[in-house]
């Protein structure tokens, strides 16, 4: 089956007058909310050392490092941005893929986009195209690769990444086929490192390869056009020979479909700011810690059941010592939520987790695989049930299935949304700056030259 | 104590003093090899061009010298055209037991660092050694699983030789050595599909950049897990799955040195490694049975069942897939009675009297060659053992089995002849006089003050 070459005559042949309206709609709140993440995670630790590195580094000044006063080459920017985009981790993320899409693929497509002088309407189209390339090879590689050890942000990543930016340079069907050759031995990123700053540098080298892999295409370089099919290709040596459904990727490829925007396969915007298996628990704990008005320290002992795969996604670190750890445990997120009744990004920090009365709660916490939760479908991981005790010896229980934000969740509203983009945005920019990027966001299609947005994200 | 800490802990702890003299001479030759290479590389192979081209418009600080290229940029873009150029003629250097290619990753990684931090030679000499000590005995672990699965070494292998060099090269203790570890292994990559494909050579680019990259970050405080080689997701299982022996990667650390035992073999041609062995093994036939090319009516060839999978070309349509062609290269040596760069072009793989040879090669699994090989006695001949049969069109017939080559370590290269071979490589770039001095310099790296010195030869243009 000759799916590489499917994939790259799909890329060549969609174009945005095609898609669908909601696709395109969806893809701007998506972008808005990956450079909101971006500036945010831009002042943290992770992404203040990648960028001092990069600008370290110096580079042709082809593309902005958000949240800085400086340009550097494209595939450098990418590093600096796509580390920014998942430094907090509250970039948006698909069960599909079991990864964060958009904080690569944006950084990408904004870097290269910038470098070639692409308009807003290129940056939609590569973004969305990006999207569906993940999807559709998911269809037939997950959860095999992710349960492999393989970080799917970075492994397919760089898939995607390469894909938006092919669809950016008009790449010929052929080159499409070999930048995937190039990009494929460029994927590696290993779950190993949840938990520290490696984690979100996945999204960047993903975002910085998949330029490298199109730059290199459009300059004569060769690689392999049947990378996906091959039995030593992308998708045998990830998930093994015998795990690669090839007739799922092909129907998914002549389906049609936008997977992105499917109710049953799509990227939620990720209001929390820890792995994404905590967050239907979290969306429980704080419900009942409000509705019965908890307080920490009435509380004897919490039970909470999640799904096997969230166990082995999450549950690795039970007693977390700084923010990172956190984020990559399941019993710190509910523990917190219990305390604060709230679990953005200020309750990820290593101040807070080294809270003595917070580490009390985290040992009050106890997960398990709840029995009834072993049979659901991937996209419900994170479906989870949550009993508290109290010392007095009454008992809360709340399940709940899809995250807020998720389809099937509570909705988040647009205005919220909007507000979340501002709050982010407003940690590094100043506000005239963030109503012009708003508005330009807004109608970003008929934005001739995305120049003019990215030069709003830069701190000069 | 993990591998991962006694591997961090041997690297920070061992200096170019605990290292045998000899294993630091022939260390001397494997990067002087593969400076050769890389000289060639960048003045015959398109795909080295590339790399030059892409990472000058990248641009970047002039830390360190991109040879061949005439200009200095970023260490990590450095890094990457050296080592795309190192490995692009794919007549670099090997460490069987692992498949892989090491020095086109590590040497790129280190010189280039060195370069920027004004490295001694002496550090140049031991972030190397210990790069392929450490390379060569970590794919121990994996290996043969990651090379079944479809992993390329000379990517996820060197990886770790290219990042421990780094590390050695900046005096990462062995805390900030573990981390360095643990970036990199969110960094290795490499499948086998590529090969015959420029993305071949991008392996030692890509393991040079990211070696790096991740000493780098270890040292500006970034964090990663302690424990990559071993823990749950990492790396021994991505890459070996769930027969990887973690403890494997560190048993033999510096007992003996790779480079002393078994050696780092150098490829007497330019292209996948049966090539010079079979076609040396048929010249010694043709030799001594007296029988010329026009004679042969047949060439069989019993190899084991691995062998399709790493040579699978059989009438190439490049010269990248020339260099895989276990059908072509012997023809076109049996044609040329030579097998040097000269023979890896469009013009000979067009040649009629070539693809007549051709036709008359044929591969099979031969019984007597197991179906995979025993990760415990992986060496040269056991991977590149093949049963020649020759039948003449007088109805004779010669057999023989192959297994190494010149270079080899049962037939070790003399002095003389690695100095000549790497003459051959750099004067295509490089003007006589600067190379004897690149020479001089090599000889004794253990006494340079600064590595920028030989750097400032390589430069070109």
């Amino acid at each position: 089956m000759d799916i590489t070459n499917r994939l790259a005559n799909y890329l060549v042949e969609i174009s945005l007058d095609r898609m669908p309206q909601e696709a395109v709609s969806r893809s701007k709140v998506l972008i808005r909310d990956t450079i909101g993440v971006a500036l945010a995670g831009s002042v943290q630790p992770t992404s203040e050392i990648v960028i001092d590195y990069v600008r370290y580094l110096g580079g042709s000044p082809q593309a902005t490092v958000f949240g800085r006063s400086f340009k550097t080459s494209a595939p450098n920017a990418a590093l600096a941005n796509g580390t920014s985009a998942a430094a907090l981790d509250t970039d948006d993320n698909s069960w599909v893929l079991i990864g964060h899409p958009s904080g690569s693929i944006v950084p990408a497509v904004l870097a290269f986009g910038e470098e070639i002088g692409a308009s807003g309407r290129d940056v939609i189209e590569a973004h969305v195209l990006g999207l569906e390339t993940g999807h559709r090879l998911a269809k037939g590689m997950q959860p095999a690769q992710y349960q492999r050890g393989w970080h799917s942000t970075g492994t397919l990543g760089v898939i995607m990444c390469t894909a938006a930016c092919a669809k950016l340079a008009r790449l010929e069907p052929q080159e499409v086929a070999r930048a995937f050759g190039i990009a494929a031995s460029l994927a590696g990123t290993i779950r190993g490192n949840f938990g520290s700053m490696t984690k979100p540098f996945h999204s960047g080298t993903a975002a910085m390869n998949g330029i490298m892999a199109v730059s290199l295409v459009k300059r004569g370089y060769t690689a392999s056009n049947t990378i996906f099919e091959h039995p030593y290709g992308y998708c045998a040596v990830t998930v093994g020979k015998d795990n690669v459904h090839l007739k799922a990727i092909e129907e998914a490829l002549e389906s049609g479909s936008y997977f992105f925007i499917d109710p049953e396969a799509f990227v939620g915007v990720k209001l929390r700011p820890c792995n994404s298996a905590a967050m239907v628990a979290i969306d429980n704990t704080i419900e009942l810690a409000k509705e019965h008005d908890i307080k920490p320290e009435q509380v004897e002992s919490i039970e909470a059941g999640f799904t096997p795969i969230a166990v082995d996604i999450a549950d690795r670190i039970k007693k977390p010592r700084t923010g990172h750890e956190a984020k990559y445990s399941l019993t710190y997120p509910i523990a917190i939520s219990v305390v604060d009744r709230e679990a953005g990004i200020k309750q990820f920090t290593d101040e807070r987790v080294q809270d003595l009365l917070v580490r009390d709660m985290v040992a009050k916490v106890k997960t398990y695989v709840h029995p009834d939760l072993t049979n659901l479908a991937l996209h419900d991981l994170a479906a989870c049930h949550v009993m508290i005790k109290l010392k007095d010896g009454r008992e809360f229980t709340k399940y709940g299935v899809r995250p807020k934000a998720y389809p099937g969740g509570k909705e988040a509203t647009p205005a919220e949304l909007l507000d979340r983009y501002r709050e982010f945005a407003g940690l590094v920019l100043p506000k005239d700056k963030i109503d012009r990027s708003v508005e330009l966001l807004d109608r970003l299609e008929t934005v001739p030259h995305i120049s003019e947005l990215i030069g709003l994200l830069s701190a000069a | 104590m993990g591998p991962t800490k006694k591997l961090a802990n041997f690297v920070a702890e061992t200096n170019l003093e605990d290292i045998p003299s000899h294993v630091v001479e022939e260390a001397k030759n494997l990067i002087l090899n593969t400076l050769g290479t890389i000289l060639a590389g960048t003045a015959i192979e398109k795909t080295a061009k590339i790399g030059i081209d892409l990472v000058r418009e990248a641009g970047g600080k002039p830390q360190s010298t991109v040879i061949g290229g005439g200009f200095k940029t970023s260490t990590i873009m450095a890094a990457l055209a050296n080592g795309i150029s190192a490995h692009a003629t794919d007549q670099d250097d090997t460490d069987w037991r692992i498949v892989a290619h090491p020095t086109p990753c590590i040497l790129p990684a280190v010189l280039a660092l060195g370069e920027h931090r004004h490295a001694s030679g002496k550090q140049v000499l031991e972030s190397y050694i210990l790069g392929v000590e450490a390379e060569g005995n970590v794919g121990l672990g994996v290996m043969p699983m990651s090379f079944l699965t479809g992993f390329h070494g000379t990517g996820i292998f060197g990886h770790v030789g290219a990042t421990v060099g780094c590390c050695k090269l900046l005096r990462l203790d062995a805390k900030e050595t573990e981390t360095a570890l643990g970036i990199m292994g969110s960094l290795v990559s490499g499948i086998r599909h590529n090969v015959g494909s420029m993305s071949k050579p991008l392996f030692g680019g890509n393991c040079a950049k990211n070696g790096i990259i991740a000493a780098t970050l270890a040292q500006m405080g970034f964090t990663a897990v302690e424990d990559i080689l071993e823990g749950t997701h990492g790396y021994a299982r991505c890459f070996g799955g769930p027969e990887a022996q973690p403890e494997r990667m560190v048993r033999d650390l510096g007992k003996p040195y790779i480079i002393e035992s078994p050696g780092i073999t150098y490829k007497g041609a330019p292209c996948g490694t049966y090539g010079p062995v079979l076609t040396e093994a048929i010249q010694d036939m043709m030799k001594e049975h007296d029988f010329s090319t026009d004679q042969i009516a047949a060439i069989e060839l019993g190899t084991n069942p691995a062998a399709p999978s790493l040579m699978r070309y059989v009438y190439p349509n490049d010269t990248l897939e020339a260099k895989y062609s276990v059908p072509f290269i012997i023809a076109v040596s049996l044609v040329d009675s030579e097998l040097t760069l000269r023979q890896f072009t469009d013009e000979k793989i067009q040649d009629p009297k070539v693809r007549e040879v051709i036709s008359k090669i044929k591969l099979y699994n031969h019984p007597d060659l197991p179906a995979s090989p025993d990760p415990s006695r992986i060496s040269a001949a056991q991977l590149s053992r093949t049963y020649i049969t020759i039948k003449l069109a007088n109805g004779k017939e010669y057999s023989c089995w192959a297994e190494t080559a010149r270079g080899y370590a049962d037939k070790p290269l003399t002095e003389e002849e690695i100095l000549e071979r790497y003459r051959g490589f750099a004067s295509l770039v490089v003007a006589a006089r600067p190379i004897e001095q690149t020479i001089k310099i090599v000889k004794s790296l253990d006494k340079v003050m600064d590595i920028g010195k030989l750097m400032s030869y390589l430069g070109g243009r």
